[in-house]
């Protein structure tokens, strides 16, 4: 009802004379029922004629008295509406109510870089939700507004276009900035379903956008979808010009240099971690003081800090921090099944983003990895040394033998006892003989490495077709082709050589320094041909047409399997007798395990569902258990979400079901580009919507000011006004009944009225009746 | 003790009017003995034989002849007429008799030509009770024995004619405000028994002009209950109606050839009463 008094009065220029006018309709009518009230008793002997007059004329006397009541009414209402100024406006002409304005879509983008400050301290956000509320404030009665969200479009600020002002100011205050990547074509998307759902007219479309319009937004350099292409004639757009540019250091990503850290009982151990900085614009060293990486417990409790301050060049806008950070487990690491601890990476410095200063990772602690060798029964040494599994045993645990208590646990299986029950006990499983397996422990094997283990095959060192193969890729569910026979050099050839100018792949980063030289001594004359992509080439023979690739590496969901082309034998290489095997060995497995995409359970995206693995199996809510350091208390860390909602906000998660498991939830690094568009770029993006206008933030009302800002009727209707109190007149004459003398008009009732004042004379109807029977 | 009206009716009478020259057939009884021996011809003597008149005055006492836009009722008027035609009859020695009436026969007195019955005339005329035309105007419920009572012409009639042993005059004074087919039917009743009627209907001058423009709330004094209006819009309409009820009285006493006069209450009573008598006379002569 308020809203709707609200759309009457924008309709006047001077909104309480409307309502005295419409007040002063009353006038009449009040008249009129005084004037029964008011009747003189009349004694009549001749009732009987005047009964029968009446009953006669009673149908036109009616109608002539609400005739006249009416025009008098209406004369005062036209007049009352007239003084008020009224103005022609499309809500007058579509009527009042929804749809009667414009539709107005307000695309507030919260991405992370709208966090960031102003050189005045104030966020850009803030700023946006200022040009926001000016623009609602400026909009007319009769206008919609809807709200979207320009980050997150799915979670809409407001479901459905509104007329209270008031409940979209509300919903305006309670927007806070988002953690993610800006998305305005989404947001777009949802504005032009939303004009075409309400079938908005051409004319009565407004959009517009309000975003700090980040360099780094993926969708200023790509071609404007088909359907946002002609948004700009569907609607008005209307868009803020680029926020300021400013400097911001930001935490990139942090993680440990090694997935599986292994760690003895009650001993201390070091976890490497790497720290990527990110700088946008010409920020100074002073604005990325120290980093400091922090180890946590899974409760939060720091176990350990260590600091570096990171140098940035000039120019430099990318710089990687490599701490190790010496931890001192207090009690037992957890044995073979490992425990959770938490890495807290803080830059400690002024910059205008403060969101991205901070970033955690989750990393594993074990005591020791349980790896099984698949080998045959014998044992027998090839060439008067160790066999394949030998090698491996000797590789794995080099202090087995002298009783050193190592990282790896290695036992032995034969081919014939893989099973589901027997590899359950294992976190890896390297099979020197694949050609003995049997299909079912192919199968089984297939299971173990999707459920997160990690599967090593080398090739047999026998010289039948490996028909193997096959059953292998096809359980593994590898995209490898590997062929069946083996291949050697020519006869002229001589053995192949690794190709030792190859980067190393990122999981064996801790090599990259020996690389080149771990490589070089080794040599294969016996491989078997392997296809695969480039990313799962770990190791190439150089000089091979065929791609050369020696041992490919996958992740197959959670687990990973990787295949050495060649087989560990002399006959076949010399690897395992060089430098390489070993560190080859081991840090596969530690980089591997637990770090395969599809299970990842210790990262995700503020604004994203987060992808849980099978440990997350039965876990229905998530609970924030580590806030960042720079968040409000006001979520703190009894924030909780369903595992099937997205995260808004970073920080640690836990389930209750499960202690030991933890996410961390950090922001969208690359939203964090606090260097805005520059002006042609985003005018090339926008001219891609079709017409479009700058709103300047400054003057938003006089940008959304209708065209039509309306036609005064003041004069229309006192022309209106007086033909009423012409027909009035007219009316009244007629209607009277009375001789022409008689007659008598509202106004010459005032007329005479005055006159007899001014002569001091009392004017008494009863007299005039009287003279007028005479 | 005779009357001094000439009776209409010629025959053998005290008083000599005429000579006739006789006919075959005529009754030789009233031949003129003493002109036949002197002209030798024959004649009748024809006698004017002298009447007594009886008149009944009937008097409207129903509510609405209280009715006054001036302070002078119609009843006063009525009242005044019928005592002044009683005292003229008293004079010439005519029996007279009033009867005041309004939806029934209220009061009567007898018929009389003493010298003293004027007054008793006069007496019952000036404490005839009629409703009291202030509670009407206050809208006051009338209570049941003081209900307005209406014109009821063909009862009255009805009532009167039984006391009338031998043709008479009758002078009816009233607003009429009753139904003219009820009218009829008593005057069809009075001509019927050779009576004969004057009648003298009484209006005030407002009803016959109806000059109300304020808007008011009229209130029948016959209890036909009330009505808001603007009188201006409706005078025409009640203008016409009155008309038409009095061109049908008018029409009706024409009819039955009795005499017929409207009485505006704001006129002297002489010239009524001057012509009313000036009719009568020329009526007596026409025989």
């Amino acid at each position: 009802m308020t809203l709707l008094l609200a759309q009457v009065a924008s309709l006047f220029t001077a909104p309480w004379l409307a309502a005295a006018g419409a007040a002063a309709v009353s006038i009449p009518i009040a008249i009129h029922l005084l004037s029964r009230l008011r009747r003189k008793r009349e004694a009549w002997g001749a009732m009987r004629f005047l009964l029968e007059a009446y009953r006669r004329h009673k149908q036109r006397l009616r109608f002539e008295q609400w005739l006249l009541l009416l025009v008098r009414c209406l004369l005062v209402a036209v007049l009352g509406l007239a003084l008020a100024g009224p103005i022609v406006r499309g809500a007058i002409t579509g009527g009042l109510g929804p749809g009667a304005g414009r539709s107005v879509h307000l695309v507030l983008d919260d991405s992370l870089s709208s966090r960031a400050d102003d050189a005045d301290g104030q966020s850009r956000f803030d700023r946006l939700k200022a040009t926001a509320r000016s623009v609602i404030e400026a909009l007319d009665a009769g206008d919609t507004v809807t709200l979207y969200r320009g980050a997150r479009p799915d979670a809409a600020a407001l479901t459905g276009p509104r007329l209270d002002r008031d409940q979209v100011l509300q919903a305006l205050d309670r927007m806070r900035p988002g953690y993610g990547p800006s998305t305005l074509p989404a947001a777009l998307e949802a504005v032009r379903a939303s004009l075409d759902r309400d079938r908005v007219s051409p004319g009565d479309g407004v959009v517009v956008l309000l975003s700090d319009f980040p360099r780094s937004a993926p969708y200023l350099d790509e071609p404007m979808d088909d359907a946002l292409a002609g948004l700009g004639e569907r609607a008005r757009v209307l868009a803020v010009r680029p926020a300021t540019s400013s400097d911001n250091v930001q935490i990139e990503s942090v993680a440990p240099r090694r997935r599986m850290v292994l760690a003895q009982d009650d001993a201390s151990a070091t976890i490497p971690v790497q720290v990527r900085l990110r700088r946008f614009g010409g920020a100074s060293d002073e604005r990325a003081a120290a980093v400091e990486v922090a180890v946590l417990d899974a409760a939060g409790k720091t176990l350990a800090t260590a600091t570096r301050r990171p140098r940035l060049g000039a120019g430099q806008s990318v710089a990687s921090v490599n701490l190790d950070v010496p931890v001192a487990f207090d009690g037992v690491v957890g044995g073979e099944e490992g425990r959770t601890l938490l890495l807290r990476a803080r830059l400690e410095g002024d910059d205008a983003l403060a969101a991205d200063n901070e970033r955690t990772a989750v990393v594993s602690v074990r005591s020791r990895l349980r790896v099984g060798v698949v080998d045959e029964s014998a044992g027998a040494a090839t060439g008067g040394g160790l066999n394949a599994g030998g090698w491996l045993r000797l590789a794995l645990q080099p202090g087995a033998e002298a009783g050193a208590n190592g990282a790896m646990r290695v036992s032995r299986m034969l081919p014939a006892d893989v099973s589901a029950r027997a590899l359950a006990e294992l976190d890896a499983v390297m099979i020197v003989r694949p050609d003995l397996l049997p299909d079912t422990a192919w199968a089984d094997l297939g299971a173990f490495v999707r459920a997160g283990g990690l599967v090593w095959v080398f090739a047999p060192a026998v010289e039948t077709t490996a028909t193997w193969t096959r059953a292998m890729v096809g359980a593994l569910g590898v995209s490898w082709r590997v062929g069946m026979d083996v291949l050697e050099p020519g006869v002229d050839e001589p053995a192949w050589s690794l190709d030792a100018e190859a980067p190393p792949p990122e999981a064996l980063a801790v090599l990259a320094a020996d690389w080149a030289d771990l490589l070089r001594p080794v040599r294969v004359v016996r491989r078997l041909p392997i296809a695969s992509v480039p990313d799962a080439a770990w190791l190439r023979l150089e000089g091979v047409a065929d791609g050369g690739v020696l041992l490919a590496a996958t992740y197959v969901e959670d687990g990973a399997a990787l295949l050495l082309g060649t087989a560990l034998d002399a006959t076949w290489t010399n690897l395992m007798t060089k430098p390489l095997f070993v560190p080859l060995l081991h840090e596969s497995l530690r980089s591997l395990l637990g770090s395969a995409p599809g299970r990842e359970a210790g990262e995700s995206l503020a604004g994203h569902r987060p992808r849980l693995g099978r440990a997350w199996e039965g876990v229905s809510l998530l609970t924030r258990v580590l806030a960042p350091g720079w968040a409000d208390g006001g979520s703190g860390g009894a924030l909780s979400v369903g595992v099937q909602e997205p995260i808004e906000e970073p920080g640690v998660y836990g389930a209750a079901e499960s202690p030991g498991l933890r996410l961390a939830v950090n922001v969208d690094a690359d939203a964090g580009d606090t260097q805005t568009a520059d002006a042609a770029r985003l005018a090339a993006w926008l001219d891609g919507l079709g017409p479009w206008e700058v709103l300047e933030a400054d003057q938003p009302a006089a940008v959304l000011s209708r065209a039509d800002a309306g036609t005064p009727l003041g004069w229309p209707l006192l022309c209106a006004a007086m033909a009423l109190l012409l027909l009035e007149t007219w009316l009244a004459r007629v209607m009277s009944h009375a001789k022409a003398a008689e007659r008598r008009t509202w106004t010459q009732r005032i007329l005479n009225t005055v006159r007899h004042l001014r002569h001091d004379e009392p004017l008494r109807d009863s007299d005039a009746d009287r003279k007028g029977a005479a | 003790m005779q009357g001094m009206h000439r009776s209409p009716m010629q025959g053998v009478s005290v008083e000599f009017a005429q000579h006739r020259q006789y006919a075959p057939g005529d009754d030789t009884r009233f031949l003129d003995w003493k002109v036949y021996g002197k002209t030798d011809k024959l004649y009748l003597k024809q006698y004017q034989k002298e009447t007594n008149l009886d008149l009944a005055v009937l008097v409207d006492l129903s509510g609405s002849m209280a009715y006054a836009s001036n302070g002078w009722r119609k009843f006063d008027h009525a009242a005044c007429l019928a005592a002044a035609m009683g005292y003229l009859a008293i004079k010439q020695q005519d029996r007279v008799s009033l009867s005041l009436f309004d939806d029934q026969l209220r009061q009567a007195t007898r018929l009389s030509n003493r010298q003293g019955h004027w007054r008793t005339l006069v007496e019952a005329l000036s404490t005839a009770e009629l409703s009291d035309p202030s509670q009407a105007a206050q809208g006051l419920a009338h209570s049941a024995e003081n209900v307005p009572h209406r014109t009821d012409l063909a009862a009255v009639f009805d009532a009167v004619v039984a006391k009338l042993n031998q043709r008479s005059l009758i002078v009816l004074i009233s607003d009429l405000f009753d139904d003219p087919a009820a009218l009829e039917r008593g005057l069809a009743r009075l001509h019927f028994r050779r009576h004969d009627l004057i009648v003298l209907q009484v209006l005030d001058p407002a009803e016959l002009t109806f000059p109300f423009r304020s808007p008011s709330e009229f209130i029948g004094m016959e209890a036909e209950g009330r009505l808001q209006l603007d009188p201006a819009a409706l005078r025409s309409g009640y203008l016409a109606a009155l008309q038409q009820h009095l061109g049908a009285i008018e029409q009706i006493t024409r009819k039955y050839r009795f005499d017929y006069l409207l009485v505006n209450t704001a006129e002297p009573l002489g010239p009524p009463l001057s012509h009313f008598m000036a009719q009568r006379a020329a009526g007596i002569a026409k025989g």
